[in-house]
């Protein structure tokens, strides 16, 4: 049942790829021709020629959509014009950093920002509230690039276990640092939504209801308020995820973080094309499926909601 | 007669808005005893929900307080009691039905689930096997069909007068003395109206509890009330028995409400309602509060400068008018096609 829908969905987004395909091949091919970066300045125009014709540049621009159109169904995103490696495999290569860093972040992220979030819903109204509303404000006003450098020149700097930059497999102290440049960004957005949605349902008749019937605060408070309020955190959630899959550009390239931020970073630089249009196609996958996943935890949390994301 | 089960003196409730000091409930008093159904009339925002929310210890927190006055229920004062003694009483001693049945469940809860958690929150013995046998007859006894597949259901499938037949087991689930109806039936299809009111009459004699039935209307008020309070403005301007409100009503106010009322006989008659609106929160007319929109008044100073008492028309018929005596014969609010 769930696997149907899931699919049936699936097919519906197949025109909205062919979108991104579309405009993801034109833009590329905008930013200037490869072969004025990969070969040398005084490279004569005859080996200029030899590469364009070699990286299938020399062919009109919708045949080259059609030849990687085929190859992206049959799962080859092309050769990177760089490392002459299959694109597929190079952005999967940069993956796992990537996910360290989503999952990390984002951890940290609801460790703080939910309770805080419901913290000051509960307290609404006195200093704890005002507190919190203030920082939260600050923390999503405040750019990355900025709580970055500053956690660099602060804490990488005086703190000798952490490091300053670099990249080691599932290591918590280097992690630890491009992981909290991206927190506070994400606590703040999580925080101030969690707080509307229980100050929300904290005003709802059935909370009302539920005092009337005598039941315990803690239990109105878990059972009723939080239960409610914490449905629609999930979407709030699925967007976070979405947004760090597809690469936090800004710190992993002030942390020379190896990931597919920076990879989309270089290769939009270099123009090698295979490689961006490979990062732009599966980011877009993620977003669908977690899109997906989103819309099926709601079913099965929300008894008002249907597969298809109605409300029932 | 026997004693009150429920005995409000003085009630005084304030709300502090933005806007300022409300107050909500002005020297309040009315008796209920068991089996019997008060009436508690009144336009909207004169102060009647304001006066349920009181008795619960519901008021918005942090907005309302009981300022003055006492709710005694079976002898002990609910406004002397700590947040966890009235927590005890509350679902337990009183129960209540609010008004609007499709906002007032739990949307991700079945309805047996939200039965039992009111069994529950009373008696720590109830386990979920029990809990839901106990559901599956309240259930059958406000007239949900088919209770035994019903319980298991979320409250966005039942239509909005089952919810309300729900909300009624779940308020007479403990068998209270008190059970308070705010306005049941004023969210629910003229159709289910009627239903609703036997299912509540059943409640009453299930629990022969006193019942304070909140309204609007009238009509409702003749045909389920043994008594009624009119309430304007926060404060209770008459009372008396059904019979006596309807026979012989002694406050100007009283008699506009009934004027506005349609009546069989006067299919087709122009309705009179009363003019000018009631007087918001923070802006009450001095006085009597009424004085404005009185026919009565005719500018006599004593209607702008002195709160009216209530006082005694006949055996258990009270009028908070200084000119009580004249409203009989005063034609007031005559209405037009009829002489
Ligand atoms: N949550 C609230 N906060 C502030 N004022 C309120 C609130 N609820 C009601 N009031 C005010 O209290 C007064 C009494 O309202 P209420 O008891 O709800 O009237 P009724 O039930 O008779 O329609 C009105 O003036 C209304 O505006
Ligand atoms: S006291 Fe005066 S203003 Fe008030 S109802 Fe009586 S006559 Fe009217
Ligand atoms: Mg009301």
């Amino acid at each position: 049942m769930i696997l149907a829908g899931f699919a049936r969905r699936l097919l519906q987004l197949i025109p909205v790829f062919f979108v991104i395909s579309v405009v993801t091949f034109a833009i590329t091919r905008l930013t200037g021709d490869p072969s004025a970066l990969l070969l040398p300045l005084d490279a004569p125009q005859e080996a200029r020629d030899l590469l364009r014709a070699d990286l299938g540049l020399d062919e009109p621009i919708w045949v080259q959509y059609f030849r990687f159109m085929e190859g992206v169904f049959q799962g080859d995103f092309g050769t990177s014009f760089r490392y002459r490696q299959p694109a597929l495999e190079i952005v999967l290569e940069r993956l796992p950093a990537t996910l360290e860093l989503a999952v990390v972040s984002l951890g940290i992220a609801l460790i703080v920002g939910l309770p805080v979030g419901i913290i000051a819903a509960l307290r609404h109204g006195t200093w704890i509230d005002n507190a919190v509303q203030f920082v939260a404000f600050v923390g999503q006003a405040m750019p990355t690039f900025y709580t970055g450098l500053l956690g660099l020149v602060f804490i990488a700097v005086n703190v000798s276990w952490i490091p300053v930059g670099g990249y080691e497999p599932r290591s918590l102290r280097h992690v630890l640092l491009p992981a909290l440049t991206l927190a506070p960004f994400m606590i703040a957005i999580i925080a101030r939504f969690t707080r509307s949605s229980v100050l929300d349902v904290m005003g709802r008749d059935y909370v009302r209801t539920a005092r009337a019937k005598g039941v315990r605060e803690r239990r109105v408070t878990m059972l009723h308020i939080l239960r409610n309020a914490l449905i629609p955190v999930i979407t709030i959630i699925g967007l976070q995820v979405g947004a760090l899959l597809g690469g936090a550009v800004i710190t992993e390239v002030v942390f020379g973080w190896p990931g597919i931020g920076r990879l989309a970073v270089t290769s939009v630089l270099q123009r090698d094309f295979p490689v961006v249009q490979a990062i732009v196609m599966l980011t877009a996958v993620a977003f669908v499926v977690i899109n997906q996943i989103v819309d099926v935890l709601y079913t099965l949390v929300d008894p008002r909601i249907d597969l298809y994301g109605r409300e029932r | 007669m026997s004693d009150p089960v429920l005995s409000v003196r003085n009630l005084t409730t304030h709300l502090t808005t933005p806007s300022g000091r409300i107050t909500a409930c002005d020297d309040v008093s009315f008796d209920l005893r068991s089996g019997e159904v008060l009436g508690l009339v009144g336009e909207s925002g004169s102060g009647k929900t304001m006066t349920a929310l009181s008795v619960l210890g519901l008021l918005p927190s942090g907005v309302g307080r009981v300022a003055r006055g006492e709710i005694i229920l079976d002898g002990t004062d609910l406004t002397k009691l700590s947040r966890r003694r009235l927590r005890e009483i509350r679902g337990r001693d009183v129960g209540v039905v609010f008004q609007d049945p499709s906002s007032s469940l739990n949307p991700v809860m079945t309805v047996g689930d939200q039965v039992v958690e009111a069994l529950a929150a009373h008696d720590a013995d109830v386990s979920n096997a029990s809990g839901m046998r106990r559901a599956v007859e309240l259930l059958t006894l406000v007239g949900i069909p088919d209770p035994g597949s019903r319980v298991a259901q979320y409250p966005h499938e039942y239509s909005g007068g089952m919810r309300q037949r729900a909300m009624i087991a779940i308020a007479i689930a403990n068998q209270p003395k008190v059970l308070i109806a705010d306005e049941p039936t004023t969210a629910l299809d003229v159709t289910i109206q009627a239903q609703v009111l036997d299912v509540l009459r059943a409640a009453r004699r299930e629990t022969n509890a006193g019942v304070i039935l909140i309204t609007h209307d009238l009509g409702i008020v003749a045909e389920m009330a043994d008594r009624v309070a009119v309430m304007y403005a926060g404060r209770i301007v008459e009372t008396g028995t059904v019979r006596d409100l309807f026979r012989n009503p002694s406050h100007p106010y009283t008699v506009g409400l009934l004027a506005s009322l349609p009546l069989l006989s006067d299919m087709g008659a122009r309705l009179q309602p009363i003019a000018g609106v009631p007087p918001s929160g923070t802006d009450i007319p001095t006085g009597c509060p009424f004085h404005p929109r009185c026919p009565l008044w005719r500018e006599r100073i004593d209607c702008v400068e002195v709160k009216p008492p209530l006082r005694a028309v006949g055996d258990g018929h009270f009028s908070a008018c200084h000119f009580l005596e004249e409203v009989p014969a005063a034609g007031l609010f005559a209405r037009e096609g009829r002489t």
